[in-house]
């Protein structure tokens, strides 16, 4: 006969059945943490700062009674605290400049992609009409061939 | 790593609001900010809580007890189907002492807490084994590798993931690929029925 089980034997079995079927905590790796904290619209950054300030909260006890950090907390400081925080030294500087640069990079990817769905600088009258060239589009290709010829010329300079 | 000796707290923050988010899912709480309706803890409340009892000692970690991240993983999800036991003990007790409503209807500032719109019970349902099992089927219904995986636990109680890959004949890889396809599938599912609510 089937023992009836109590609300914490019921609790430990389907923990034990939702580990067997979603796997251990350990099984979400850096990269797949990443990629599901993206389907959800989690921003890490801003978590870990807010992670930073309650930690920060708890160190400030410490400071108040005199006492010397535990070791892991002075390391979760250290790693968790944001960029946008005063640098303490070179190497948060250095961290920090990183950080702005890898911005304006991902930033400069993405303006081309951005402009491409932007109509296009020039028509050419002439195909849109199925005529011959008209002076407009002579004018413009001039220009463009100007250009190309300047740009050939400074590149050959610079060599 | 973060299991090393030293840890990398941004690491173990990420991974552990990923594995929150998962457990979140499976409890079907899922929404803005992954908040506990009636209790106003959020994931991220959770997470804090775990990196600052492990940082000053009171989880205390010693690799014989496995890896770093599965430990402080199992005291957060402790934590939360405790907070959700708390919710719906105070729920059981409020309800003993709620007088029975008038059919006058009350006024906006007359509302107690109680009676604003809360989420169902999660985990009376994550506890029903078979809601657990409908939910889950229902969830990879489109998807039969994952079903498939499924159903060696629901059906055949494996657990072990020697076992699991040997009665599906695939490797251990497989079978954590499967089961990564499947964290993500139950996410992209609740996300959808969020949206829609």
């Amino acid at each position: 006969m089937n023992k009836k089980l109590n609300k914490r034997e019921i609790r430990n079995r389907i923990c034990k059945i939702s580990d067997a079927l979603l796997g251990q905590p350990e099984e979400i790796g850096p990269e797949e943490a990443e990629e599901l904290l993206r389907v959800v619209e989690f921003n890490i950054d801003a978590v870990s700062a807010n992670v930073y300030r309650r930690l920060y909260k708890e160190a400030q006890q410490y400071w108040i009674a005199g006492k010397t950090l535990p070791p892991l907390l002075k390391r979760a400081l250290d790693n968790l605290r944001p960029l946008t925080e005063p640098a303490r030294n070179e190497q948060e500087l250095g961290k920090q400049a990183k950080a702005r640069v890898e911005r304006i990079v991902e930033e400069a990817k993405v303006f081309p992609l951005m402009s491409q769905t932007q109509a296009p600088q020039f028509q050419v009258f002439a195909y849109r009409k199925k005529t011959e060239l008209t002076k407009k589009d002579r004018s413009l290709l001039d220009e463009i061939a100007e250009e190309m010829k300047n740009d050939v010329h400074h590149r050959g300079e610079e060599k | 790593m973060a299991d090393q000796q030293a840890p990398d707290f941004r690491e173990l923050t990420a991974r552990l609001m990923a594995y929150g988010v998962t457990v979140f899912a499976e409890l079907g709480i899922f929404g803005e900010d992954f908040v506990i309706g009636g209790a106003g803890v959020s994931l991220e409340d959770f997470v804090g809580k775990v990196l600052l009892e492990y940082s000053t000692g009171v989880i205390k970690y010693h690799s014989s007890r496995g890896s770093l991240i599965s430990l402080l993983g199992k005291a957060l999800k402790n934590d939360v189907l405790d907070a959700l036991d708390r919710l719906s003990h105070e729920r059981e007790e409020h309800r003993s002492v709620t007088p029975i409503p008038s059919d006058e209807p009350k006024r906006e500032s007359e509302r107690s807490l109680d009676e604003f719109p809360t989420p169902g019970r999660p985990l009376e349902i994550w506890m029903d084994e078979e809601q657990y099992r409908e939910r889950l089927r229902k969830v990879l219904s489109d998807e039969p590798e994952l079903l498939e995986l499924a159903e060696v636990v629901l059906e055949l109680g494996l657990e072990k993931p020697q076992e699991m890959a040997e009665f599906l004949n695939i490797s251990i890889q497989e079978l954590h690929n499967r089961r990564r396809k499947l964290r993500r599938r139950l996410l992209e599912y609740e996300l959808v029925l969020s949206k829609k609510s």
